[in-house]
């Protein structure tokens, strides 16, 4: 403390240590703040509407030397209020739809895959309701096939904030869906050479309505 | 050159006494702590990280404004060295 330029030293080295103690309390009250508002405990109404299988064959969608690969994509309904996310840390908050399923040549294996995602930047955006939402990424699986798998759906969230580590949740409420079974199985072998030119014709857009989505839901 | 620069180094010291440098180290502690709890809780209260910051930023400058320049009132305790004395 002797001169000057001690004493600016000083002045910014211990500013700067006390200002750990701010971004302490910075995350400790946006902890306290999130239980407080059980943003832990929020409930997410899932709800899967329907399920659009496709067989694509580029690479780009999972087909291996040609093989065509079973794709599937959703739609969904969703009726959630993430507005307790939402504090003084809160940067902005990632929701994430995954669906988990078991494998249906190997039933002890688990995947995990996610449908659709969103990221929400403020609070007044934080109450959704979104009807017949088709998913943002269409999903294959290691198998060749989709159909018939039990999806268990959970709306995930990840709030990434200003000071402090992200922190992950989940929504409570899950929802199971079944993809339906194909019934077209004497067509495919028709348009086994023309598959992808067939999925973007729009002919068989009625046909698609007749499969129909078996879904219950469990949800809170 | 060197020189030059020297001379303006020795300018720039700026020294305090002893203890004032005593008083100024307390002093800054007690500024930051204080603010540190201002701030977190004005930041608390207001919702506003940006709010924070800036009060914090406030209260840096208070602490340097008070602490760094060499007032006159730092300097009243000079030290007293002992007289030569001529020994006979």
């Amino acid at each position: 403390m002797f001169s000057l330029s001690q004493r600016l030293q000083n002045v910014s080295n211990q500013a700067l240590t006390f200002s750990f103690f701010i971004i302490g309390f910075i995350v400790a009250s946006s902890w306290y703040q999130l239980y407080r508002d059980d943003a832990f405990n929020t409930p997410g109404a899932v709800q899967a509407l329907g399920a659009n299988l496709n067989m694509r064959t580029s690479r780009y969608y999972g087909s291996n030397q040609g093989k065509p690969k079973q794709n599937a994509k959703v739609n969904f309904d969703l009726d959630v209020d993430l507005s307790s996310l939402f504090n003084w840390n809160t940067k902005q908050v990632f929701i994430y739809l995954t669906a988990e399923y078991d494998g249906s040549k190997k039933p002890n294996t688990k995947s995990v895959v996610t449908f659709w995602d969103k990221i929400i930047t403020s609070k007044k955006d934080a109450v959704l309701k979104l009807s017949n939402q088709k998913s943002k990424y269409t999903v294959w699986d290691l198998e060749d096939k989709m159909e018939g798998r039990d999806l268990t759906f959970k709306l995930q969230w990840n709030i990434q904030p200003w000071v402090g580590p992200l922190v992950f949740g989940e929504t409570i409420g899950n929802t199971t869906f079944t993809i339906p079974i194909e019934e077209k199985k004497v067509k495919e072998n028709e348009n086994d050479s023309n598959t992808s030119a067939d999925e973007s014709n729009g002919t068989n857009k009625p046909k698609r309505k007749k499969r129909k989505a078996k879904a219950r839901s469990n949800s809170v | 050159m060197s020189d030059i620069l020297q001379e303006v180094g020795k300018k720039l010291v700026f020294p305090i006494d002893f203890q004032a440098q005593k008083e100024v180290s307390k002093k800054l502690t007690v500024i930051l702590s204080v603010g540190v709890l201002f701030t977190s809780i004005y930041g608390y209260i207001t919702q506003s990280l940006f709010n924070l910051l800036v009060a914090y930023g406030v209260i840096i400058l208070v602490a340097s404004l008070v602490i760094v320049p060499a007032y006159p009132s730092y300097n009243k305790h000079k030290l007293q060295w002992v007289t030569p004395k001529v020994v006979q």
